[in-house]
């Protein structure tokens, strides 16, 4: 059970997990979803859904107040120590200004699984270099990270997220503000992902290209409004119960009608 | 000719008495510790958690004093005890946290005020509230030194972890990292370096040394090692500026220091390759010129 590569359980499990705040707040009620090992899916739901709250939930970041969310069948801080997880935080959370270089925020993909006092192994030194290699930012190593475009940005975070090496990887929002083309190269990249083995979550507001590269879909909005295969869960009645009337129209028709217009966005 | 040298001299005087070479030397060691640390708290936006810690060990170090036992434990203390009482506080509220330190250090610093007034008078407590270098006592300097060598060592071996908790705490946590001990350990060599920077230059402007060199040298640098050998350097020149003309005007040396580092964040802001405002404007307006230049054709 404790060995990561053998596990066969669902690789995110969360059962009846519900989060209130200090106040009293409803953050989510009663969720249970699990995913498969080699999976893609999108968490989705309108603003203040408690879609932010269930992701920060799975990272550990917010305690649930009952139920329990387990990752390959561990407790969330077992799995983080285990270096299982990784997480591509949204640009706007990320200070641009801090005095690090490309390559320094690559390698602190590694910081888990370094030595006490942190000095780089040539394994790190590898990771690190194939890392910024796949994401196309080898010639940006030496850059302080404001000195770079939207997309190089979102590339640096990837790489980190790629450099830990870790079975679990969780995207907030990853095709906000980015063009077409980096949008098809980070598809590309978790397809990848998924199928060397990892599990990939993505909190997105994109809905409309949701169909192209997940297999999975949750809808939520405080409670788990449908989740399953994507072929069979992202269909009118679940979208409406999730968005509404209107909304749930315009991203069918969307994904429909065109499909060469994937970063069609509700945001 | 003579008459510069003796001029020299005369100027260099201070080099030559041992309690200024003293002074010099504590002001040095302490400035150092203090530039360290405010790379980490302004990167970190802590320049408001430093202000409270020089104001909240105040109760401690009279305390201290009353119960014989060495300043410093008697000063971690109590600031510990008004950060952490105020982080618990503001989890507990929805009053925004500044509000909160902002009670809780004006708190301490009250009850210090009462207890100094309870005590029996000593001079020793000036020296707390304005700081003084030229006289800081034997016992006092040798606590400094400890201090000062356990937080560089400190923050030399936990250099990658620091960095990594103020650039993003979050993912420090994923990767297994314990966040809640590098905000616990960020706090106490903060607390530890406001202790120090008090003999310097006091309660009041204690903030200054723990966030003014950071700030500068975040204009020049593009890497946290770098920003840190650049707030040293620029508070070593503050500090021996700061003791030299303290000699010769009679001013307070803690001031002179403090107006020194202001100057230079001036300059820097100023004249800052890159991100200083004339760099700036001067790109602005080559830009604006080649855009006009292209209408033109």
């Amino acid at each position: 059970m404790s060995n990561p590569h053998s596990y066969d359980g669902p690789v995110i499990d969360v059962s009846r997990t519900s989060v209130r705040y200090p106040d009293g707040h409803l953050g989510i009620q009663d969720i249970s979803l699990a995913l498969p090992r080699a999976s893609i899916c999108a968490l989705i739901g309108p603003n203040g859904s408690g879609k932010s709250t269930l992701c920060r939930t799975i990272l550990g970041f917010t305690r649930p107040t009952s139920g329990r969310v387990q990752l390959l069948g561990m407790t969330v801080r077992h799995a983080q120590k285990q270096n299982l997880v990784a997480y591509v935080p949204q640009a706007e959370e990320v200070d641009w200004q801090f005095p690090v270089s490309v390559r320094d925020v690559v390698m602190m993909g590694r910081q888990g699984q370094m030595n006490w006092l942190r000095i780089p192994s040539a394994t790190d030194r590898r990771c690190v270099e194939e890392a910024m290699a796949r994401m196309e930012i080898t010639d940006l190593a030496q850059r302080q990270i404001g000195m770079l475009s939207g997309g190089q940005k979102k590339r640096v975070f990837l790489a980190r997220a790629l450099a830990q090496g870790s079975r679990i990887l969780v995207l907030d929002e990853p095709f906000t503000g980015v063009d077409a083309h980096t949008e098809q190269g980070i598809m590309a990249l978790i397809r990848g992902l998924r199928d060397e083995g990892v599990t990939v979550l993505i909190v997105t507001h994109a809905l409309s290209n949701v169909p192209q590269y997940c297999d999975h879909v949750a809808m939520v909005s405080r409670r788990l409004i449908a989740f399953g295969p994507v072929s069979t869960t992202f269909n009118q009645s679940h979208l409406t119960a999730t968005f509404g009337d209107v909304m749930a129209e315009t991203v069918l028709s969307a994904v429909h009608a065109d499909t060469s217009v994937p970063s069609w966005s509700l945001s | 000719m003579s008459s510069l040298s003796e001029t020299l001299a005369l100027f260099f005087l201070p080099l030559t008495l041992d309690f200024m070479r003293q002074a010099l030397w504590m002001g040095l060691l302490v400035g150092t510790v203090c530039a360290v640390l405010s790379c980490l708290i302004v990167l970190k936006g802590w320049s408001l958690v430093g202000d409270a810690a020089s104001h909240a060990v105040v109760p401690g170090i009279v305390l201290a004093w009353l119960a014989g036992i060495p300043m410093v434990i008697g000063a971690l203390g109590s600031a510990l005890c008004c950060l952490l009482g105020a982080g618990m506080i503001e989890r507990h509220c929805r009053i925004r946290p500044d509000a909160v330190l902002g009670i809780a250090f004006t708190g301490f610093l009250a009850l210090g005020m009462v207890l100094v007034a309870m005590v029996p008078s000593d001079v020793h407590f000036m020296h707390i509230l304005l700081g003084n270098l030229l006289g800081i006592e034997a016992s006092t300097r040798y606590q400094l030194i400890v201090t000062g060598i356990v937080v560089l060592s400190v923050v030399a071996l936990k250099f990658s972890d620091l960095r990594l908790y103020c650039f993003d705490p979050q993912h420090a946590q994923v990767v297994g990292l314990d966040t809640q001990r590098l905000q616990l350990l960020l706090t106490v060599l903060l607390t530890l370096a406001t202790v120090m920077a008090l003999q310097a230059v006091g309660v009041v402007l204690v903030v200054a040394m723990l966030v003014t060199p950071g700030c500068t040298a975040f204009l020049l640098t593009r890497r946290l090692a770098a920003m840190m050998m650049v707030a040293s350097a620029s508070t070593w020149l503050s500090v021996f500026a700061g003791v030299m003309v303290s000699f010769h005007v009679d001013v307070e040396t803690g001031g002179v220091i403090v107006l020194i580092q202001a100057f230079l964040f001036l300059l820097a802001f100023l004249l800052a390759p890159g991100r200083g405002v004339v760099f700036q404007k001067r790109r602005l307006w080559h830009a604006i010129r080649a855009d006009r230049a292209a209408a033109r054709e």
